[in-house]
C-alpha cells in the first residue's frame, strides 16, 4: 500500500510541479503538434518610390549634419576655442598632408551664420549666439516691428513704451543678466577663467564698433605746433 | 529577458586586467559599450528613439543633452552642468541648446519661484525628432502634391520647388520668405511667393512663435492659476464652482490661443506693388506636423477602403479624403495633452466634441468630389447591380419563367451527350440585357448633350460609390444629411487599428493567434472551454497560442478563485484582451525597431568610418571610380545599398508605428 502511496504521491507531485494548465505530453519533447511553423515575414526587395523616399531621406539627413547646428561629439572642439572640428577618424593631433581635403566643419553658430528669430530664445542664450547689446540694439532697429506680432512677443505691458525707450530696457536686461550669471558662475570653481575670458572677449568686441576709438584727433601730434626737435623725418 | 544573454558580472581578476575564467573580457571597451548600450536600448525605446534620432542628426552632444531632459523631465542649465561630465563647459551646453531649441527639439517655460526668482526650465519636444523621423516621406509628399510647374510655367523655368522650400525649412527649424529669396536663385520672387502662399494656404507651414516652445500643459497650469486667482476670496461660490468655472474660462482662452496661432489667413497679404497675394516676408514659417499626419491617415483609410471595398470606390475616397483634409479634426485634441483626461468626464467630454466637429465641419457631396477626381479615372461600370431575391418561392418561380423564357439570339444547345447547357443564371442575364438596353441608351444619347449625360452619369456613379462606402461593414462614411457625407474618424480609427493590429499577430504569431484574440475580444471575457468551441482548435494548441499571446501583451488572465483561501489549483482561468495595454507594447515594440534600425546603420557606418572619410574627401568626391580600390568601391556600394535598405525599413515599419501612436 505504501509503494502504491508513494507511487501515486510521486505522479500527483510531478503533476503538481507542472505550471498551470500544461500536461505532460505538452511539456515533453517528443509531442507531435499540429501547430505549424509559422514562416517569419521577409522584407520585400526595394520599390523604385521607396528608394526614392529612401535617397531623399539620405540627402536630408546629410544636409542637417553638415549643416550650422551640427553640435558634434563631446571630445570635439567647442564653440570657444577653435570652433572647427576636422573631419578626420583619428583626431591624434598629427597634422597630415590629407587634412586639407577634409570637411572642416564649424562647431556652434552665431548670428551672423544664421538670423536667429531672437523673441523664440530665452536671452541666457543670447551670449552664446554671438549677441552683445549694441548688436542687439542694431538687430531690433532693422527688424520689421511688425513680425513681434508673429513671434508671440505681444507683451501687454511693454505695449505703451516709446520704442527707443524698449530698445534701452532691453539692453538693461541684458547687462543685467550677464552680471548675474558672472555671479553665479564665479562661485563655481570650474568655469571661473572662461567666463573672464568671455568678458574680456566681449570688451573687446565692443569696441569693433567704436568708431572713436579709431578717430585720431591729432592733439599729441607735435607737427602742428611747429616744434622742431631737431631731428630729422623720415 | 528571454533570447538575451547577458554575460556575468566580472570577477575581481578582471580588475587586474586579466579576464574572469568563464566570462566575458570586460576590459574590453568595445564590448562593454555594446553591452552598456544593450541595456539602454531596454530600458525605454521612446528615448532610444529618440536619442539615436539626434545623434545621427545633430551629433552626440545634443543626444547627451536630450537623453537628459527625457530622463530626468526638465532641466535649468545649472542643472544640466551638474548632471553631465566635467568635460562640459556651460558655453557648451547653452549652444547645444541653441541648435536643439532651433530645431524645435527641446521646449522652455521660465518659472518664477516663490521668492521671485526666474528660472529657465527646457523640456524635451517631440515635435522636432518627429520631423526628423518623417522628414523623407514629407518631401515626397509636397513633391508629388506640388509637382514643378505647379505655377503654370514650364519645369524648366521654375528653379525653386515647393519641395524644396520644404526641405530648407525642415533643414533651419524655421525660415522666412526674406530669408530664403536672399540665398535661393531663384528666378521669379513672385513664384517663390506664390509657392509660399499655397503652402500656407493648404496649412503644411505655419508661422513659429513661442507658442510652439511653450510646453502645452505649463500654459494650461498658468491660464487655470490666473482665472482662478481672479475669482475674488469672497465670493458666495463653493471651491467647486470656482474650480469649474476657472476650468471653463481657462479652456476657452487656450483653445483660442491655440487656434489663432495656426491661423493662415494671418500671414497671408497682398503685394501692394503687384496686388498678388504673398506671405509677410519676415515672419518666420515652420513646417505643420499635424497637418501632414492628417494626410498620413488618410492614406490609411484609403488603403483599408481598397482591401474592404474596392480599388475604384478606393480612389473616389482619396478625393474626398484630400478635399476635406484640411478642415478635418485633428489627430490629437490639444487638451489632451494637459492632464484633463485623466477625470472621466472630460475625457468623453472632449470625444463628443471631436465628433460634433467631424459632423458639422468637413462635409461634402458627390459634385464637390467630382471637380476633384482625376480625369483618367473611369467610373463608367465600375459597379455591378444584383437583384436579391427575397423568397424561395419567387426564386423558383423565376427559375420556371426564365426556362420557359427564351431570349432572342439564345436557344437551348444540346451536346452530342445529350446534355443541356443551361441558361446563364439570372444576375448574368440581367447584366446581359443591362449591356443591351445600355447600348441602345448609348445610341440614343448620341444625338443629346454628351458632355452634360456623362457628368451626371459620373455623378451618379460616385453618389452610388460614396453610398456603398457609406453602407459597408466597416463605416468609412456617415451620411449627415442626403446625398452629404462626412468621414467618421472617431469611429473609423479604431477599428483601423484593431484590424492592423489583428494582421501583425497573424503574420508573426500565426493565424490561430489572430483567431483566438478576435475570439477573446468578441466574448470579451473567456475561458479555454469556450475558445475550444468557438475557435475550433485543438486544447493543446489553444494553449500554447495563448501563452505566446500573453508574453507580447495580447491577452492577460484573469483568476476567478473558487475558494477561501484562493488556491490556483481550484481557480478558474479567464482571458481578455486590454486594448489599450496591446496597443501601447506594439507602439513600444515597433518603436524600439524604429530605433534600432537607426542604431545598426549608425553602427555601420562607424565600422567603415575610414573609408567614408576617404570617400567624402573634397578630391574624391565625384571621382570615387578613379580613385578608390575595388575593394574600396565594393564596399562603399555595400554599405550604401545597406543604408538604402535601413531607411526602406524604418519607413515600413513607421506605416504601422503611427497608427498606435497618434489616432487615438
Amino acid at each position: 500500500m505504501s509503494f502504491r502511496r508513494g507511487r501515486a504521491n510521486e505522479g500527483n507531485t510531478f503533476l503538481k510541479n507542472l505550471p498551470f494548465g500544461l500536461a505532460y505530453t505538452d511539456v515533453s519533447s517528443s509531442q507531435n503538434s499540429e501547430f505549424p511553423q509559422i514562416p517569419l515575414p521577409v522584407n520585400n526587395p526595394v520599390s523604385r518610390s521607396e528608394r526614392k523616399v529612401a535617397m531623399v531621406y539620405i540627402n536630408h539627413t546629410d544636409g542637417v549634419k553638415n549643416g550650422p547646428f551640427y553640435t558634434g561629439a563631446v571630445g570635439e572642439a567647442s564653440a570657444g576655442s577653435s570652433g572647427e572640428s576636422s573631419g578626420a577618424v583619428h583626431d591624434d593631433g598629427i597634422e597630415r598632408y590629407s587634412d586639407r581635403y577634409l570637411k572642416k566643419r564649424k562647431i556652434g553658430v552665431s548670428i551672423d551664420d544664421h538670423p536667429f528669430h531672437l523673441a523664440l530664445f530665452p536671452k541666457e542664450l543670447y551670449s552664446v549666439m554671438g549677441i552683445n547689446k549694441k548688436k542687439l540694439l542694431n538687430i531690433r532697429k532693422a527688424n520689421n516691428s511688425g513680425a513681434a506680432l508673429f513671434t508671440g512677443e505681444g507683451d501687454d505691458n511693454a505695449l505703451g513704451l516709446n520704442m527707443l525707450e524698449k530698445l534701452k530696457q532691453l539692453a538693461e536686461d541684458v547687462d543685467d543678466e550677464d552680471e548675474k550669471d558672472e555671479n553665479a558662475l564665479r562661485n563655481r570653481d570650474d568655469d571661473i577663467s572662461d567666463n573672464d575670458y568671455d568678458e574680456e572677449e566681449d570688451e573687446e568686441d565692443g569696441n569693433d564698433y567704436n568708431a572713436e576709438a579709431y578717430f585720431d584727433n591729432g592733439e599729441d601730434d607735435e607737427y602742428e605746433n611747429g616744434e622742431d626737435d631737431g631731428e630729422a623725418v623720415l | 529577458m528571454e533570447g538575451l544573454e547577458i554575460p556575468n558580472l566580472p570577477q575581481q581578476n578582471a580588475a587586474e586586467g586579466s579576464p574572469a575564467p568563464g566570462g566575458p573580457d570586460m576590459s574590453d571597451p568595445e564590448l562593454r559599450n555594446a553591452i552598456s548600450s544593450l541595456e539602454q536600448r531596454i530600458e525605454n525605446p521612446d528615448k532610444f528613439l529618440a536619442t539615436e534620432l539626434i545623434r545621427s542628426h545633430l551629433g552626440e552632444r545634443a543626444a547627451t543633452i536630450i537623453d537628459l531632459l527625457m530622463s530626468l523631465g526638465r532641466l535649468s542649465i545649472s542643472e544640466m552642468k551638474a548632471k553631465t561630465s566635467d568635460e562640459w563647459k556651460v558655453r557648451d551646453i547653452k549652444a547645444t541648446i541653441v541648435s536643439l531649441l532651433q530645431l524645435r527639439c527641446v521646449k522652455y517655460f521660465d518659472e518664477t519661484s516663490f521668492t521671485g526668482k526666474h528660472t529657465i526650465y527646457y523640456y524635451y519636444n517631440p515635435d522636432g525628432p518627429l520631423l526628423m523621423l518623417y522628414s523623407g516621406l514629407i518631401i515626397d509628399m509636397i513633391n508629388k502634391r506640388y509637382p514643378a510647374g505647379t505655377n503654370g510655367t514650364d519645369a524648366g523655368e521654375d528653379d525653386v520647388t515647393a519641395a524644396q522650400i520644404v526641405q530648407n525649412v525642415l533643414t533651419f527649424g524655421s525660415i522666412s520668405l526674406a530669408e530664403f529669396l536672399e540665398n535661393a536663385n531663384a528666378s521669379s520672387d513672385y513664384n517663390v511667393a506664390s509657392l509660399f502662399v499655397k503652402l500656407c494656404d493648404d496649412g503644411f507651414l505655419a508661422p513659429i512663435s513661442k507658442l510652439n516652445f511653450t510646453p502645452l500643459d505649463d500654459l494650461w497650469t498658468v491660464l487655470y492659476d490666473k482665472y482662478y486667482a481672479a475669482i475674488p476670496r469672497t465670493s458666495p461660490l463653493s471651491d467647486l464652482r470656482k474650480r469649474v468655472e476657472a476650468k471653463g474660462r481657462a479652456k476657452e482662452e487656450f483653445l483660442n490661443i491655440i487656434e489663432n496661432n495656426n491661423d493662415p489667413s494671418k500671414i497671408i497679404t497682398t503685394d501692394a506693388a503687384t496686388s498678388l497675394r504673398t506671405v509677410h516676408r519676415d515672419v518666420p514659417l515652420t513646417f505643420n506636423l499635424p497637418r501632414f499626419l492628417k494626410s498620413r491617415r488618410g492614406r490609411h483609410l484609403v488603403q483599408l477602403a481598397r482591401f474592404r471595398v474596392g480599388a475604384v470606390s478606393a480612389k473616389v475616397y482619396s478625393a474626398a479624403l484630400k478635399l476635406t483634409e484640411k478642415r478635418s479634426v485633428d489627430l490629437v485634441h490639444p487638451l489632451t495633452q494637459t492632464g484633463l483626461m485623466q477625470d472621466l468626464e472630460e475625457a468623453n467630454a472632449i470625444r463628443d466634441e471631436v465628433t460634433l466637429l467631424e459632423e458639422r465641419g468637413a462635409n461634402f457631396n458627390a459634385m464637390e468630389i467630382a471637380k476633384h477626381l482625376s480625369p483618367s479615372l473611369n467610373l463608367k461600370d465600375s459597379l455591378v447591380t444584383q437583384k436579391r431575391d427575397s423568397s424561395s418561392k419567387k426564386r423558383a418561380k423565376e427559375e420556371d419563367d426564365d426556362e420557359a423564357i427564351e431570349i432572342p439570339g439564345r436557344k437551348k444547345v444540346k451536346t452530342k451527350d445529350g446534355f443541356v447547357v443551361p441558361n446563364l443564371p439570372s444576375h448574368a442575364q440581367a447584366g446581359a440585357e443591362d449591356e443591351d438596353e445600355d447600348e441602345d441608351e448609348d445610341e440614343e444619347m448620341d444625338m443629346d448633350d454628351e458632355e452634360g449625360v456623362q457628368s451626371a452619369d459620373t455623378i451618379n456613379m460616385i453618389n452610388m460609390h460614396l453610398r456603398l462606402l457609406a453602407n459597408s461593414s466597416i463605416p468609412f462614411l456617415k451620411e449627415t444629411r442626403p446625398g452629404v457625407y462626412h468621414v467618421p474618424y472617431t469611429t473609423l480609427m479604431p477599428i483601423v487599428r484593431s484590424s492592423i493590429y489583428d494582421y501583425i499577430i497573424a503574420s508573426t504569431l500565426g493565424q490561430s493567434a489572430m483567431r483566438i484574440r478576435r475570439c477573446i475580444i468578441a466574448n470579451s471575457l473567456v475561458s479555454e472551454k469556450v475558445i475550444n468551441s468557438v475557435a475550433l482548435m485543438r486544447e493543446k494548441d489553444i494553449r500554447s497560442t495563448i501563452a505566446s499571446l500573453i508574453k507580447y501583451n495580447v491577452a492577460e488572465i484573469q483568476e476567478v478563485p473558487r475558494t477561501m483561501d484562493r488556491s490556483a489549483a481550484r481557480a478558474v482561468f479567464l482571458f481578455r484582451s486590454k486594448e489599450s495595454l496591446s496597443y501601447s507594447s506594439m507602439k513600444q515594440n515597433l518603436e524600439w525597431n524604429i530605433a534600432n534600425l537607426l542604431f545598426k546603420k549608425e553602427k555601420l557606418k562607424d565600422e567603415n568610418a575610414t573609408l567614408l572619410t576617404k570617400a567624402n574627401r573634397e578630391d574624391v568626391k565625384g571621382n570615387e571610380a578613379a580613385l578608390l580600390l575595388s575593394s574600396e568601391l565594393n564596399q562603399l556600394k555595400m554599405v550604401n545599398d545597406r543604408e538604402l535598405t535601413t531607411y526602406t525599413r524604418l519607413t515600413r515599419v513607421l506605416s504601422l508605428w503611427e497608427l498606435f501612436k497618434f489616432y487615438i
